[in-house]
Order: C-alpha cells, then sequence, then structure tokens
C-alpha cells in the first residue's frame, strides 16, 4: 500500500458570518462544509473523511451530524479535535496521509450562545446545548419519549427482524464474565450462568442488567511509536495493523436502529481492507460490549451475515467452559470487557488485553497456542474506530 | 418550557407542536423530507428548507420499556415510522396499548401530552386502545 507524502487544502468554504444569524449553529456548519466541497469539485460520494474542531464554547458538533446534513454516503473516517482550529486541520491531513481517507472535509464554528454575551442573553434561541450530552441537538427533541437508551429498542428490532432470543445474548454476558473471573481489572467477578442472566432485572425491556456495561472511575493509556524504534524497547512490539470506521448516513440510534449494524460492516470492511488478513485469520476477537446487542452486530459484521449472529454463537458456545469459541478455536473477549471493567474503559480495556495476550504476559488468563493477530472492534454507529494488532 | 432547547433550526418544529401540529422540515427543491430538522437538504443540498404539517399515523419500528419508579404506571417508549412523510421516523411515547399486546409493524396514531407545560407528540394504537 503506497501513502502520499504530502497533504494540500483543494477547497475552501464558509456560511454567511453575522452578529445575528437567525439560523442554527448546525446548519451554519453544515453550510461551511458544502460549501468547500463544491470548492473543491469533488463529488459528495468521493467525500470519505469528515473531521471537527469540538469543545471548548464551539457548536460541539459531531461528525455525524455533517454526514446526515449533507447526505455524504461514503465516509469512513471521521474525526474530532480541541480547539484551536488547526488541530483540526492537522488531524485532517494526517488522516489523509495515514491513508485512512482520500478526501477529507474539515469544519469549525462558532455560535454566539446566550451564555456567550450579555446582548444574547435575551434569545430563547441561543440557548447552548448541554454540548457533551446533545452533540447533535436532537435530545430535545426526542427526550420526552421516556427511554433515550436506543440500544434496548435494537436489540429489539435485531430481535423482531433475525429472531435472537435473550438467550443468544446471554451467551455474550456469560462469555466476558467467565473470562473476568481472572481479570484483576475487572470489577465484576462473580461467575454467572444462563439461569443467573435470564433472571437479571429488566432496565429496558429487552435490555437487562448484564446487557449493559456500569459507570465506573478509571483511566487506561498507552504510548505509541514507530517500529522500528519499537525494536529497542524492552517488550515485544505489538504492531498496529490498520484503523478502520464507518459513519453512514443516519448514525442517530434513536431513530435508525439499523445504523449499528450498518456502521460495523463499513467500519470492517475499511479495516480489513487496508491489510492482507481477513477477519477469520484473527486469533483473538474483541468485538466491542458496551451493550451486547453492539456485540451481536460486530460479530455479524466480522463473520456472518446479517442476522447470522444467533447461529454463530450457538455453534460456538461451549457449555461446559462457559466461554464461546468462535469457529471452535477463536476466543472472544479475553478479559470480560466492557460488561465486566466498566464503562470508563469504552473498549480500551480490550487494546491492553490484546497487548498482554499478543506479548504473552496475560497470567492467568493467558490463552494457549500461537498468537499473532487480534482484531477489537470499538463504539457504535455515530462513533466508531476498530483496529488490528499483531506481533510477528 | 425550560427544558425544551428550541433554537432556529428546531423552531418551527415546536411552533406546530403548540399547536397539536406535527410539522416537519422538507426541502422545497427536491420534497425530501428532514427530521430531525436541518437547514440544508442532505439530498440536493439546497437551502430551501420549510415545514410541513403531517398526519401522525404511522407503523412501530422497535420499542422498549423502561423501567419506572415503583408505582409509576408502565412507560412504552416507540419509534414510528409516518405513514405520510417517505422515510420520516419520530420517539414518542405509546400511550393506551396493553404492554404485551404491542408487536414491531403495529399501527398507531398521533396523539399528544403535555411534560413541563411544553405540548410533545405520542403515540396511540390506531382504531383506539385494546379493552
Amino acid at each position: 500500500m503506497t501513502r502520499p507524502d504530502r497533504a494540500a487544502i483543494i477547497g475552501i468554504g464558509y456560511s454567511d458570518i453575522s452578529r445575528n444569524s437567525g439560523t442554527g449553529p448546525g446548519t451554519l456548519i453544515a453550510r461551511a462544509a458544502r460549501a468547500a466541497i463544491l470548492d473543491s469539485g469533488v463529488a459528495k460520494e468521493d467525500i470519505d473523511g469528515v473531521v471537527g474542531v469540538y469543545g471548548s464554547d464551539s457548536p460541539t458538533v459531531w461528525p455525524g451530524y455533517v454526514v446526515d446534513s449533507l447526505g455524504l454516503p461514503n465516509v469512513t473516517w471521521w474525526d474530532t479535535a480541541q480547539p484551536p482550529s488547526i488541530v483540526g486541520l492537522s488531524s485532517a491531513a494526517q488522516a489523509v496521509l495515514a491513508g485512512n481517507c482520500e478526501y477529507a472535509v474539515f469544519y469549525h464554528g462558532k455560535y454566539r450562545w446566550g451564555s456567550t454575551s450579555i446582548a444574547s442573553k435575551g434569545d430563547p434561541l441561543r440557548e447552548s446545548p448541554a454540548h457533551e450530552m446533545d452533540p447533535t441537538f436532537s435530545n430535545p427533541l426526542v427526550s420526552h419519549a421516556g427511554s433515550l437508551n436506543w440500544a434496548a429498542r435494537v436489540m429489539r428490532h435485531h430481535m423482531d427482524r433475525h429472531g435472537s432470543t435473550r438467550e443468544d445474548f446471554g451467551k455474550i454476558a456469560i462469555n466476558n464474565r467467565t473470562h473476568a473471573l481472572t481479570n484483576p481489572r475487572a470489577l465484576f467477578r462473580t461467575p454467572i450462568k444462563m439461569g443467573d442472566y435470564l433472571a437479571a432485572p429488566m432496565i429496558d425491556e429487552p435490555m437487562s442488567l448484564l446487557d449493559m456495561d456500569a459507570p465506573v472511575d478509571g483511566a487506561m493509556a498507552v504510548v505509541v511509536t514507530s517500529l522500528e524504534r519499537a525494536l529497542d524497547g524492552p517488550h515485544t512490539p505489538v504492531v498496529i495493523e490498520a484503523f478502520g470506521s464507518g459513519l453512514p448516513i443516519g448514525s442517530e440510534g434513536n431513530l435508525w436502529p439499523e445504523a449499528d449494524g450498518l456502521a460495523a460492516r463499513r467500519a470492517v470492511a475499511s479495516l480489513f481492507g487496508r491489510t492482507d488478513y481477513s477477519p477469520t485469520d484473527m486469533d483473538l476477537a474483541y468485538p466491542y460490549d458496551g451493550f451486547t446487542i453492539l456485540t451481536m452486530l460486530w460479530l455479524e459484521a466480522l463473520f456472518t451475515e446479517e442476522g447470522g449472529g444467533p447461529e454463530l454463537l450457538r455453534d460456538a458456545w461451549s457449555e461446559d467452559e462457559q466461554v464461546l469459541k468462535l469457529f471452535g478455536r477463536m476466543p472472544m473477549c479475553t478479559s470480560g470487557g466492557n460488561l465486566s471493567e466498566g464503562r470508563a474503559t469504552q473498549g480500551f480495556g480490550s487494546v491492553l488485553e490484546a497487548v498482554q495476550q499478543l506479548r504473552g504476559t496475560a497470567g492467568d488468563r493467558q490463552i494457549g497456542g500461537s498468537l499473532n493477530t487480534a482484531v477489537i472492534t470499538n463504539g457504535m454507529a455515530a462513533t466508531n474506530r476498530s483496529t488490528i494488532l499483531s506481533v510477528s | 418550557m425550560a427544558h425544551t432547547r428550541r433554537n432556529y433550526d428546531t423552531q418551527p418544529y415546536w411552533e406546530g407542536c403548540d399547536q397539536r401540529e406535527l410539522r416537519i422540515a422538507r426541502c422545497a427543491d427536491c420534497h425530501t423530507w428532514i427530521h430531525f430538522p436541518r437547514g440544508v437538504c442532505p439530498n440536493c443540498w439546497s437551502d430551501d428548507v420549510r415545514h410541513e404539517a403531517v398526519a401522525g399515523d404511522g407503523q412501530v419500528v422497535t420499542f422498549s420499556r423502561p423501567r419506572v419508579p415503583d408505582g409509576a404506571p408502565p412507560m412504552v417508549t416507540a419509534l414510528v415510522a409516518l405513514d405520510a412523510a417517505d422515510g420520516v421516523r419520530v420517539l414518542g411515547r405509546l400511550e393506551g396499548a396493553e404492554p404485551d399486546a404491542i408487536r414491531v409493524g403495529m399501527p398507531v396514531s398521533l396523539d399528544w401530552h403535555e411534560e413541563d407545560g411544553q405540548l410533545v407528540p405520542q403515540f396511540v394504537p390506531s382504531g383506539g386502545a385494546p379493552a
């Protein structure tokens, strides 16, 4: 694979800039992005990366908002950056240089929130959203509906469409808990069996307490360098083979229960498309497990057609060991995942775990045999990023 | 009212709710429906986006039943695809349905309820609630 050695700006755009636009902040960003793409001459079908400034008092809009607003159908890379704005430009340029996308549109906006000035305080339409909780300005449009736990309705949708059962989702929860028993990072280390799973209290039927991760406090970190430098270090270098993601139109889980599966399939295709591997070549699998339905969808994206997850799980289930062995050999979520370590990790525990397994330093939970590759999928429709790690 | 954050893009939607009318954004040029409301048409990139009142009949796409405090009535959160606006789905409460009788695909109709002083859309089974 050849990668470019320089990045260039080929289009510029901006919205009207005014004291009082009479326009929502997202629309201004959409108009600026539209103008830049039109100026570039690039077809909207060819835009595959979206990067935006996110945070401070900028309109903290998810890249998915721009994908939806402009109907960009083929986006496989996204990123966000804190101000100042050129941080975002550098992220977009680096994504192009790394081969993660070919045409990235980068946006940055500012908005005169009600809290920004005394003069804007009197305008109720300028009230700022709770930024980190509403990155598409849509929460007020749905919060009256009762539950904003979109994943429960994705689960129902899968059960209705593909005939998955609670027992299928239970196999995921039990597998992860069984692996967590020997993981000192895991918060939940009491064994569970199917009866425990089925008896767990409903949080948002059909989703139970054991289908979801738990809020915790915690942090994790890694150090990354070039492979050349890594060879001088004390450990077996674990190589990042590739990253991949997918950002489909309609990534709002509250409206589009199809989106998580679609995003997962696009992410897996883009991830493996950047390597010579296929998913079945992997020695270890870490499908994201913030909710068991997301694990189901990532497994289908990796290994089966849509709706093939339940059969995959039934074939992989070992009643004796209370774990899943995909295709009879591939262990899954060997540290117990988010379901056992908690939400602070947001899937990053799987990265630490894969590094330990590939180094051969996972202690009591070290998987036997020769381990060379691990796939870690991470996130859901609007926010996902997956990777393949390897040792040679 | 205090909890309903409106902005310039969503204000026409809320003004409709205030009058028990479901108004959905639509491109005046290519007629694509746009929900959530946004200022640019995602299909043809027109800025000429207007709101149109639509009938609220539709079908349940998916639903869940969130846990409620002890003694509170059961709650159903349903995603509804509108018959009158292609591709538009609205998330709302489903009231007046026997919980065990709710199915994906069941026909529902628009209704309204007031929350924190704001009229918001909800749905009821079409043809009235089962006995």
